[in-house]
């Protein structure tokens, strides 16, 4: 990616010779084939381990680990660490030790392009959220719900109207297997909650003696664990709670899809306790008001779909149209149209819309950086086509036999 | 549309004491019949056609209009894309070695379905799925009839039912030829049972009431019934409680119309909607045309016309000029009735495209070309050769173009939607690069590539044609929702696809830098080598540009699409695979790490990443790019793979062979990045 020095005969510091390496073209050739590789795998992965893991194994990683010997070995850098040695050597070799002038300014802008939109692709997977929120015709909600992430929830029941929720995030709950356990208390609350055998994947079934239980038996019921899905958010997670009240301590199963939160009486107050997907709150609710869906004339295939909506504020409610590549970008989220149900609905029959939700700092990042990559190829490739054209009409001449 | 039919139904449920108009029992039930064949009230004659069809009914009955797999299309689009599926050509070759065109064919499939069903038009190919279902195979490949087929009829229905339950993916190649073996026979059927309502007598005379409404013929036409449906309507709410005799009578006539419609089932959509129905987008077929006489507020007269025109047809179809004569009225007529919807303005041209064949054509000139451009370089003093070759390249090249362009006119899209719009896009978008390679160059060299490049891709395209037409019904079918955009699909698709163009050419010219080396052609010629590399380094520049925009601009679509810019779904990776490989094949030139030879090779399989891109991916079946996927190109691929990688392997053993006289390696020193 940069320029060598010329010849120096003096030995160069460790430093020197680091950012030689670091801005060289060695590097770039690596990383772009590891990035190549990683791709094609992470590809080929999807086939039986769905999306969600392929991103997590490959891209979303710094390291590739393998169990060599029983012991995990890293075999092969993952995506991060490939994308964040290729941001540093663009900016090394690509930038800073970069001749300026009139014969580089296209590369250079190329550089400065992709570095925006490496940047870009950074603030996507730390500062991102990202979800759906799934509507009935009629309904309205202010909240939506992340596909994979989970959360356990503790609030006081019984109440009417808004009330204040604690919430235990994903990060805290997942690694809560092979008997790991971690208490939460909560200001206000009078017990402390512990949570421990977490399961991604499971269904509470009456404990018998055919199987195994993976959790403990709580009033002849345990969790089961289920072979993952290639669909991640099709999961059903699981996990044991148990509190102490007054020295009785009582325990139950949290299960993602159970009818009535888990409840708690304490100090004369009834708690409820829930595990469930992940809710991030919206600066504004949204009604569904209609959602359309016209299909191709004489075939079953939908030709656009449509959703109807008010979105809701203080400053009151505003239509809306929703609908497929025309999204609303409305608050720092972005609302898309991507699907739609029940599939068998009878003519009045009500629907329901789903919109993919995203709350994304860079969400128009990488439009500009496409523009600022392209411009650059415009001018680097530019120049060079220009001057191809030029050499080659002076110079043509016929492989064999006459020129033409 | 259904809702109606549903609706007649029951009133007619309710009316005739629960005997529904369509689901009558079968009088052929459990037996092995073909639509249309109720011998009991059809016109017990079956003749056969004994002139060769007009031109001017050829010309008529092709541009006739029908709603067809979302879009409204000439009926001769039709007649091609059901000949194409079942038979594998545009044209049938019958056993007496005389052919018939698509129009020929589906002129006889409708007004002379007994002939139709002697015509070998069932292309099996493999014998296995005829043992399946207890029929002789003639060879391992052959062409059947239906009436040779018809044995294995109820065998096939059930094992395709068995077949249904497995998952695609896990289907046997005898297992998906047998399920399209069972779509081919209902698809026929459909097509031969269209016109069964004008080969059916509707009973009218058995009673006095009955008699009053239609007069004394024992029969009526369904255009005359339809035409009294009003008062027939009324007439069955009339007698239902105390007259037997006439009860029974309708109910007698209404089982007969539940027959003839329930042959015509599934047949095309021949009647545009009633003028007040203007927002209806589904055209009608019969049955609809039945249900909306009887039960809707709004005039029919116009489909009844319709349905007349079609019983004057199948009347006169054995008197030539009379028949035509009706067929052009019945042209003229639908055409007014289609215009009026505003859905008439590309028959003609989609018409003429078809009869044009320019991609076919292409072939044959590029073919040409190229056997030209090979005489070329056996008597390399001829001046006209080349310039013979520039002439049948470009007009071959502008005859896939102007194909591409009358496919954008017709959709109201841009070029590229499908996969087979792709390999046109590319073969036009390739020749088109080596043409202007040659311009610049004047080696002759680009000039044959871009022949055989327009070979291969035209061969290519249609082949796949008949896979496309087999699971889409059509190359220029409707666009699923996502896609109804045409700004991305201008933008995206098709530079994405010029990336596409650039990888190929760039392994076609690497091809002959790495074989011309293995061989000794030119191996005095420096210059020779040395302008193929730098064609071979522009191209790649050009892929890398249109790749690289194409792909970023995928994302951005995705973003609005889909709410992310990258999922690293496979087709995503199948794009970013491309970029990836030209940058590092660019980046090693810099570096010093790839010099002539190492380009070429970079280059070779740099065609290879673009196969994986373009069908690799969609052979994968996962991912958002559903829309994209498509079977049974997987051995093509692989072959197409083995092949590259024997190339690559050559060239390797020949640098072995001869790495002491090439220059030494040397590392870009002081050289830009």
């Amino acid at each position: 990616m940069t320029t060598q020095s010329a010849p120096n005969k003096q030995p160069k510091a460790i430093a020197a010779r680091l950012l030689d390496i670091l801005g060289s073209y060695g590097l770039v050739c690596l990383l772009l084939a590891a990035l190549f590789v990683l791709t094609v795998q992470g590809t080929l992965y999807q086939v039986n381990h769905g999306l969600y893991d392929a991103k997590k194994l490959y891209f979303e990683s710094w390291l590739i680990w393998s169990s060599v010997g029983g012991v995990s070995v890293p075999i092969f850098p993952g995506g991060v660490l490939c994308m964040a040695l290729l941001a540093a050597n663009l900016l090394v070799g690509g930038l800073l030790r970069l001749r300026v002038g009139t014969r580089t300014a296209g590369v250079l802008v190329i550089h400065l392009g992709i570095i925006f939109m490496l940047l870009a692709s950074l603030v996507k997977l730390t500062g991102s959220e990202e979800g759906h929120l799934t509507l009935y015709e009629g309904d309205e909600s202010d909240h939506f719900t992340s596909y994979h992430k989970w959360e356990v929830a503790v609030w006081p029941a019984g109440g009417e109207g808004p009330v204040a929720e604690f919430v235990i995030e994903d990060h805290l709950l997942t690694d809560l297997t092979d008997g790991a356990t971690r208490s939460f208390s909560f200001p206000g609350v009078p017990f402390v909650l512990e949570l421990s055998n977490f399961l991604p994947h499971c269904d509470p079934l009456p404990k018998g003696p055919a199987w195994e239980a993976d959790s403990p038996v709580l009033d002849g019921f345990a969790l089961l664990a289920r072979e993952p899905l290639k669909e991640t958010e099709r999961h059903t997670a699981g996990m044991v709670g148990r509190v102490e009240v007054n020295g009785e301590t009582s325990a139950a199963i949290l299960w993602c899809f159970e009818r009535y939160p888990w409840t708690v009486e304490a100090e004369g107050q009834t708690w409820a306790v829930s595990l469930r997907h992940a809710r991030y709150a919206m600066p504004f609710s949204i009604r569904l008001d209609d959602f359309q869906k016209e299909e191709h004339p004489g075939i079953s295939m939908a030709k656009s779909y449509r959703s109807f909506v008010y979105r809701v504020d203080e400053s009151g409610a505003e239509r809306i149209l929703i609908e497929m590549n025309d999204p609303l970008r409305e608050g720092g989220l972005v609302l898309f149209q991507s699907g739609w149900g029940p599939q068998n609905a009878g003519p009045r029959q009500r629907l329901f819309s789903t919109f993919s939700v995203v709350r994304n700092p860079s969400d128009k990042w990488p439009e500009y950086s496409m523009w600022i990559i392209t411009l650059g190829m415009l001018m680097a490739f530019g120049r060079k086509l220009f001057s191809f054209v030029i050499k080659s009409t002076h110079k043509a001449a016929p492989l064999t036999g006459d020129a033409e | 549309m259904k809702l109606i039919q549903k609706g007649l139904c029951v009133l007619f449920s309710v009316a005739l004491g629960g005997s529904a108009l369509h689901g009558q029992v079968d009088p052929h039930a459990g037996h092995d019949h073909a639509p249309g064949d109720h011998s009991g009230h059809d016109h017990p004659d079956t003749p056969t056609r004994q002139e060769s069809w007009s031109d001017g009914v050829k010309q008529a009955f092709a541009t006739l209009p029908v709603q067809d797999g979302g879009r409204v299309k000439p009926l001769d689009s039709l007649a091609g894309l059901r000949l194409l599926t079942l038979n594998g050509k545009r044209k049938l070759k019958l056993t007496d070695g005389s052919k018939l065109s698509q129009d020929e064919w589906l002129l006889d499939v409708l007004f002379f379905p007994e002939q139709a069903r002697d015509y070998p038009c069932f292309r099996v190919q493999n014998a296995a799925v005829l043992t399946a279902i207890e029929v002789t195979a003639k060879s391992k490949r052959d062409w059947y009839s239906y009436n040779e087929l018809i044995g294995g009829r109820a065998k096939l229905a059930s094992e395709a039912q068995r077949l249904h339950s497995i998952e695609a993916a896990k289907q046997t190649e005898v297992q998906r030829q047998t399920l399209k073996l069972a779509s081919d026979f209902g698809t026929f059927e459909a097509l031969a049972g269209t016109l069964a309502f004008t080969r059916h007598d509707y009973p009218t005379g058995a009673s006095p009431l009955l008699r009053e409404l239609f007069g004394d013929e024992q029969n009526a036409s369904l255009s005359v019934i339809l035409s009294k449906a009003a008062e027939l309507r009324a007439l069955t709410q009339e007698v239902m409680a105390d007259n037997a005799e006439d009860f029974d009578a309708i109910q007698s006539l209404f089982a007969e119309l539940g027959v003839a419609l329930d042959a015509a089932a599934q047949g095309p959509a021949l009647f545009p909607p009633p003028a007040g129905l203007e927002a209806a987008q589904s055209w009608w077929d019969i049955s609809t045309v039945v249900d909306g006489a009887f039960t809707l507020e709004v005039d029919c007269q116009a489909q009844i016309e319709l349905v007349a025109f079609f019983e004057r047809l199948e009347a006169q179809k054995l008197q030539p000029a009379a028949f035509e004569a009706e067929l052009v009225s019945l042209n003229e007529y639908a055409r007014e009735l289609a215009e009026a919807r505003g859905e008439y303005g590309q028959i003609p041209l989609e018409v003429k495209l078809y009869r044009m064949d320019l991609f076919t054509n292409s072939l044959v000139l590029f073919l040409l070309g190229f056997i030209l451009a090979a005489f070329g370089w056996v008597f390399p003093r001829a001046r006209w050769l080349p310039r013979g070759v520039w002439a049948l390249a470009i007009l071959a090249t502008s005859a896939v173009t102007l194909g591409i362009v009358l496919r954008c006119i017709i959709r109201q899209r841009p070029p590229v939607i499908s996969l087979y719009d792709t390999i046109l896009f590319i073969t036009a978008c390739g020749v088109l690069v080596t043409l202007l390679l040659e311009f610049l160059t004047r080696r002759r060299v680009a000039l044959s590539l871009g022949c055989l490049f327009g070979v291969a891709g035209m061969f290519l395209a249609g082949r796949y044609e008949l896979k496309e037409v087999s699971s889409a019904g059509d190359t220029m079918a409707s666009v699923v929702a996502v896609l109804d955009t045409n700004y991305y699909l201008a933008i995206h698709v098709t530079t994405v696809t010029l990336g596409y163009v650039g990888g190929l050419v760039a392994g076609l010219f690497a091809h002959v830098w790495i074989l011309g080396k293995l061989f000794g052609v030119a191996r005095d010629d420096k210059s020779f080598y040395k302008t193929l590399s730098r064609m071979i380094y522009g191209v790649l520049c050009f892929c890398l540009f249109f790749a690289i925009f194409g792909t970023i601009m995928g994302g951005v679509w995705a973003n609005d699409s889909w709410g992310r810019f990258w999922g690293w779904d496979p087709k995503e990776n199948g794009a970013l695979l491309i970029c990836l490989w030209v940058l590092m094949t660019l980046h090693a030139r810099m570096g010093g790490y790839a010099r002539d030879r190492g380009m070429a090779v970079l280059a070779v399989l740099a065609g290879v990443v673009v196969s994986a891109s373009w069908w690799g991916v969609n052979l994968l079946n996962v991912g958002l790019h559903s829309y994209g996927f498509t079977s049974g190109v997987a051995r093509t691929l692989y072959a197409f793979w083995a092949v590259e990688g024997l190339v690559v392997l050559a060239s390797g053993i020949d640098w072995l062979a001869h790495r002491h006289a090439e220059e030494p390696r040397k590392l870009a020193v002081g050289k830009e990045a």
